[in-house]
């Protein structure tokens, strides 16, 4: 094992010193050993990404029609067929090119993004310091370990000061261990004193140590090997967005074959038939559809990003609003992890507390009753327990170093006059979770005798102690002050603080201790969870607290911040619980789980699933990535590990509950605001459909063309339909219940209001632009014979009609349920949209090129005021049933 | 006869050869470290490369050798092998697998002797490789078990051997049949002075799924992984090495 060997054999065996490596060798190994960085998803080959866009539902099906213009070009030259078939192999292409384009845009803001999150490495090359990325570390580098530092990579001390390591992310254990020279009686690495492992942290001291594995090889990297098989379940969205291409592609080819079908039989001839369902397929394929639907996405995500939650997956932004359980951390999540003494009792019963929450929060001891400003006795105490610590806090750079209970304790004093300078250490006895505390012998500023200051829990302190102080002076210890010492420490443990004793004596020796008082320590709720989680609860999705913390402090802290808790589980009772027991408790309660292990995660998050529920999780180590993985949508902590943010589909950059619920938010407005732009895209369907049926029953000129369904679906319905999606949160969506999963984007009310409302309008809008201006021009019902100027100008007011009707639904679609009288907020980018579309109005009616392309001619002004009315009764008509909606909702609730 | 191990001053390339070395030390053959010189690399690490090995033959008693040559390496190789008898070439490849790489091109020359092409993941597990698995597909290649049981009896380390043997399976009616299949290696181990309870056979009916395999290494606390060639597609093996925590070494039999 090289962890035995001798430091020279080590440098030996790395071909490395002490002074690290030189620039050449760091490129070599580089090359050799690759990378030190694990869980790498396979990088994407855009090359096949764009040709997937290619292959979907929709372009598959004008690719057929495309083809089979082009055949029918071939039987029958002259028709136009083949411009056509040039119309929808450009719209394929427009389509798929747009839509990649949003989807590589998307991805490589997210690379950037997440490079924000990377870790960095100190070492030593050719003799100077300097800071790297940590996924440059190669074999043979010497680590700069620090105070506060994530390892970079597995390897072998050769220099170590008081170093203590944080090793919860490999085995759990949140005691920090020492780290020595001699590897000990260790058999493995993970055991060996003289190592530090990637992913770990530095909690105390420094060193220095050259690395001997990276990527893969290292032991953070052989968990996340073991963890890497989990599958990715299919988001609800992936789902949505086939379920939908599937059933209008069905919709589609059914219309098509039908009335391929009717002009067969009906002696039209089989190529005038074919072509007829072509243009039929095409007027029903929304061909704007999907790429809009990719923009909404990414804008929400970029949305997200703003409010602290990176998402990594584009289609992960509409699962946050179907999240019917959100199962969280408790701390760093919803607490600020900054350890923090609340309250002081004196030995004497007096009781104080302290205001000022976190490391770097002001604050000031208050005195509970008699007016004790100044007392000694407290300023004693708190001496005590700051100097028997290894922590370190600099409280103008805002940095605090060492294990958060210690931490805590240099705080409060700093809070107090209990000033620590001067103090010299002698000699420690270290902490161990055998013993349950920690002593130091001190030498205070102008003092002669040495000081033995004790910390630790009350049933390994009290037992040492024989004596206890009072304001004037030292008593001994009896029965009954013990008992009152027991009562106190109990009354504050069930109060949700972790309790410590503080004792002193004069000299060396743990016994015949003086005890001084005991301190309540609480990681204190972080500000706005309380409000995030009543939010949560009128959203009716249930939280569960998931904490490695013990039942009883969980349970406090819950209750402090708002917490439902039907009952409390630790890991121990899940363990003895059946699957069926457990998913039956996991229905309905809400429940708490204590004492946890990483790996019960996993359980949870299966049970929940099976019971239908979509899962939020949150995860910082690497044994979370399981069930990151296995959730609905995983959430990495920013300041967790890589392996965790690589199995998450989010990452939340500040840790904090609150934008968890902010993204959940922005997830269901993204759902709604799909579903507007779906209705919104579908109502432009029915005026296409409708002039080729009516052409078809009737003996009416073809009201519209291909070339002008596709203006509408790929040009004009854009801008306007991105605006809805990027629509801000309606007013209640906080307040209705999550989106269920078998609740679709295109169900019956999508339907109703895109095909058989607004739609409906729409197409009577067209038809009556089409019909009135040829009736006022003179036209006679069954002259199919009329001049090409005349027909084209026909055809631009079928085409102004859907237009025009469009402008008025992008607004009434703004809201799904509220009055578009009482939203709150411009949307310019609808504004931009309908003036864009403005302009293409007047390009089509008075820009010559631009009338060659789309067959269009200019129509005198006095034909226009048709356009008025259809717009107008579109929008009154959506707004009150929107209005009727609503009071049948205020009716039954 | 020799085993022979290409360096060149690399961490990687040492390491490389500790392989090789153990090899010889345990066939009791020459060991040859082996330096092709075409200019692009340090006299100054190649030399210490050299110290390294010739420190370690002195130490355990193997006959060292090193041979330099200059030009460009595949046709020195070649000709080198046509002069001298070579039992097995051990070579380095690096982290990443890439189509046309140095190993590959090697291998591809049709160089007249077994390779051996060593992926070093863990620098630190290279000397103590106490747990070590050969994964064979039906019959089990006797120079790859030879170099592995070799490896193990140095390093006073256990074995496994994952045998998969879908004829086997088909064919046998009882149990016999399996075991009959990787009874007589058993046998060569016990001969060899293994003892029976370091050994075990693990009869599959299919080659492990890939990450099934790398779990199973990771789980197993595997140190080095010794496959035959043919036992996975190329690109497989590629895969596995790639994501591999575990030092491993494929073996290319001469298809003489």
């Amino acid at each position: 094992m090289l962890f035995r060997e001798p430091v020279e054999r080590v440098f030996a065996h790395l071909k490395s010193s002490p002074q690290g490596l030189n620039n050449g060798e760091i490129m070599r190994r580089l090359r050799d050993f690759g990378q030190n960085q694990i869980a790498q998803s396979k990088k994407k080959d855009y090359r096949i990404e764009y040709l997937k866009e290619y292959i979907s539902f929709f372009p598959i099906l004008l690719e057929v029609a495309g083809v089979l213009a082009l055949v029918a070009d071939y039987f029958q030259p002259g028709e136009g067929n083949d411009i056509l078939a040039y119309a929808v192999f450009a719209a394929v292409f427009i389509n798929a090119t747009f839509t990649f384009w949003q989807k590589f845009k998307a991805d490589k803001a997210m690379e950037a993004l997440l490079k924000l999150v990377r870790s960095e490495a100190t070492v030593l090359r050719d003799g100077k310091t300097v800071n790297i990325d940590a996924t440059q570390v190669v074999p043979g580098d010497i680590l700069i370990l620090s105070e506060g530092d994530k390892v970079a990579a597995d390897a072998i001390l050769f220099e170590a000061n008081d170093l203590y390591l944080n090793l919860s992310v490999l085995n759990g254990e949140s005691t920090p261990s020492l780290r020595k020279l001699e590897a000990g009686d260790a058999r493995r690495e993970l055991d060996a004193k003289n190592m530090v492992f990637a992913g770990a942290s530095i909690t105390n001291g420094n060193g220095l140590a050259v690395v001997s594995a990276t990527g893969e090889a290292t032991e953070f990297g052989k968990i996340a090997r073991m963890t890497a098989e989990v599958g990715k379940t299919e988001t609800p969205i992936e789902k949505e967005i086939k379920h939908m291409t599937a059933i209008l592609t069905v919709l589609a080819l059914a219309a098509g074959v039908v009335f391929f079908l009717l002009g067969w039989f009906s002696d039209r001839g089989l190529l005038i038939s074919a072509i007829f369902a072509l243009s039929l397929i095409v007027a029903n394929v929304p061909e704007g559809l999907l790429p809009t639907i990719t923009l909404s996405l990414s804008l929400a995500s970029q949305r997200m990003a703003r409010r602290q939650a990176l998402i990594k997956n584009l289609n992960s932004v509409e699962t946050l609003g179907s999240a019917t359980v959100i199962c969280t951390d408790k701390t760093g999540t919803l607490t600020q992890n900054e350890m923090t003494v609340q309250m002081a009792w004196l030995a004497d019963g007096c009781h104080c507390s302290v205001s000022g929450n976190g490391y770097f929060e002001k604050g000031e001891w208050r005195f509970a009753g008699a007016d004790r400003q100044g007392n000694e006795m407290l300023s004693a105490l708190l001496q005590v327990a700051a100097v028997n610590t290894r922590a370190n806090v600099d409280y103008a750079a805002k940095n605090a170093f060492g294990d958060p209970t210690e931490i805590a304790l240099l705080v409060a004093a700093e809070k107090s006059a209990a000033s620590i300078e001067g103090w010299e250490k002698v000699k420690e006895y270290a902490f161990s979770s055998d013993r349950k505390m920690m002593s130091t012998l001190v030498k205070p500023a102008n003092a002669s005798d040495e000081i033995l200051t004790v910390k630790g829990a009350l049933e390994a302190v009290l037992p040492l102690c024989t004596q206890w102080q009072t304001a004037n002076g030292i008593e001994t210890l009896d029965e009954r002050k013990i008992t009152e010492i027991n009562a106190q420490n109990q009354k504050m443990a069930e109060q949700a603080y972790r309790v410590l004793a503080i004792a002193k004596k004069i000299g060396d020796g743990e016994n015949d201790l003086v005890f001084l008082g005991l301190l309540g320590l609480m990681d204190p709720p972080r500000s706005g969870v309380k409000e995030a989680i009543e939010q949560c609860y009128s959203a009716h999705i249930r939280i569960m607290m998931i904490t490695g913390d013990n039942p009883v402090t969980a349970r406090a802290i819950g209750e402090r911040i708002g917490l439902q808790i039907d009952e409390v589980l630790t890991g121990h009772d899940l363990d003895n619980l059946s699957d069926t027991v457990l998913r039956e408790k996991l229905s309905e309660s809400h429940l708490l789980f204590a004492r946890m292990a990483s790996a019960q995660k996993l359980r949870i998050a299966q049970l929940l699933q099976e019971n239908g529920e979509v899962v939020a999780m949150t995860g910082d180590g690497v044994n979370d990535s399981p069930a990151l993985k296995q959730a609905d949508i995983g959430i990495a902590m920013g300041s967790g590990t890589d392996v965790a943010k690589e199995s998450g589909d989010m990452i939340l950059l500040d840790d904090n509950f609150r934008s968890i619920v902010a993204s959940v938010e922005e997830g269901r407005t993204v759902y709604f605001n799909i579903k507007k732009l779906t209705t919104y895209i579908l109502s432009s369907n029915v005026p296409e459909i409708v002039p080729y049926v009516l052409s078809f029953f009737l003996k009416i000129p073809m009201p519209l063309s291909v070339i002008q369904i596709l203006l509408i679906d790929l040009g004009t319905d854009q801008l306007p339909g991105l605006g809805l999606g990027s629509e801000k949160p309606e007013k209640h969506i906080m307040q209705r219940p999550p989106v269920g999963k078998n609740e679709r984007i295109l169900d019956w009310e999508v339907f109703k209001r895109g095909y058989f409302m607004n739609g409906v309008f729409e197409g009577a809008a067209a038809m009556f632009a089409f019909l009135g201006f040829l009736f006022l021009s003179g036209w006679q019902y069954g002259n199919l014979d009329i001049s090409d100027e005349y027909h084209r100008q026909a055809m631009t007011m079928t085409l102004l009609g859907a237009i025009t009707c469009q402008m008025a639904n992008v607004f009434t679609l703004r809201s799904w349920e509220d009055s578009i009288w009482n939203l709150r907020g411009v949307n310019k980018m609808i504004w931009f949209g309908v003036g864009t579309e403005i302009l293409f109005v007047l390009l089509i009616l008075y820009a010559p090129p631009v009338q060659t392309v789309f067959n269009t001619a200019t129509v005198p002004l006095a034909y226009l005021l048709l356009l008025i009315p259809f717009p107008v009764l579109l929008l009154l008509n959506h707004e009150w049933y929107k209005q009727r909606l609503r009071n049948r909702w205020a009716a039954a609730t | 006869m020799r085993v022979v191990s290409m360096i060149n001053g690399s961490l990687l390339s040492e390491a490389a050869s500790f392989y090789a070395f153990t090899y010889a030390q345990a066939v009791q053959l020459p060991f040859t470290a082996l330096f092709v010189d075409n200019g692009r690399e340090s006299e100054e690490r190649v030399q210490q490369s050299v110290n390294a090995l010739q420190e370690l033959a002195n130490a355990n008693e193997v006959e060292f050798e090193f041979v330099r040559l200059e030009g460009e390496v595949v046709p020195q190789l070649q000709h080198y092998c046509q002069l001298y008898a070579v039992d097995t070439l051990f070579c380095a490849t690096r982290r990443e697998s890439r189509l046309r790489s140095f190993s590959e091109n090697i291998v591809a020359s049709g160089i007249e002797t077994d390779i051996a092409v060593v992926k070093v993941k863990n620098v630190s597990h290279v000397r103590s490789a106490k747990r070590l698995m050969l994964v064979s597909s039906e019959y089990i290649n006797p120079h790859v078990y030879a170099m592995w049981l070799g490896l193990l009896k140095v390093n006073e380390g256990s074995g496994r051997i994952y045998l998969s043997a879908e004829k086997a399976f088909a064919k046998a009616s009882t149990k016999s049949g399996l075991k009959y299949q990787a009874a007589p290696f058993m046998q060569i181990a016990t001969l060899s002075g293994i003892s029976a309870d370091k050994l075990e056979v693990i009869n599959a009916l299919k080659p492990m799924d890939p990450e099934a395999l790398l779990r199973y290494m990771v789980e197993n606390n595997i140190d080095l992984v010794v496959f035959r060639s043919g036992v996975y597609p190329a690109a497989t093996l590629n895969r596995i090495g790639d994501h591999s925590s575990v030092n491993s070494i494929t073996f290319y039999p001469w298809k003489g």
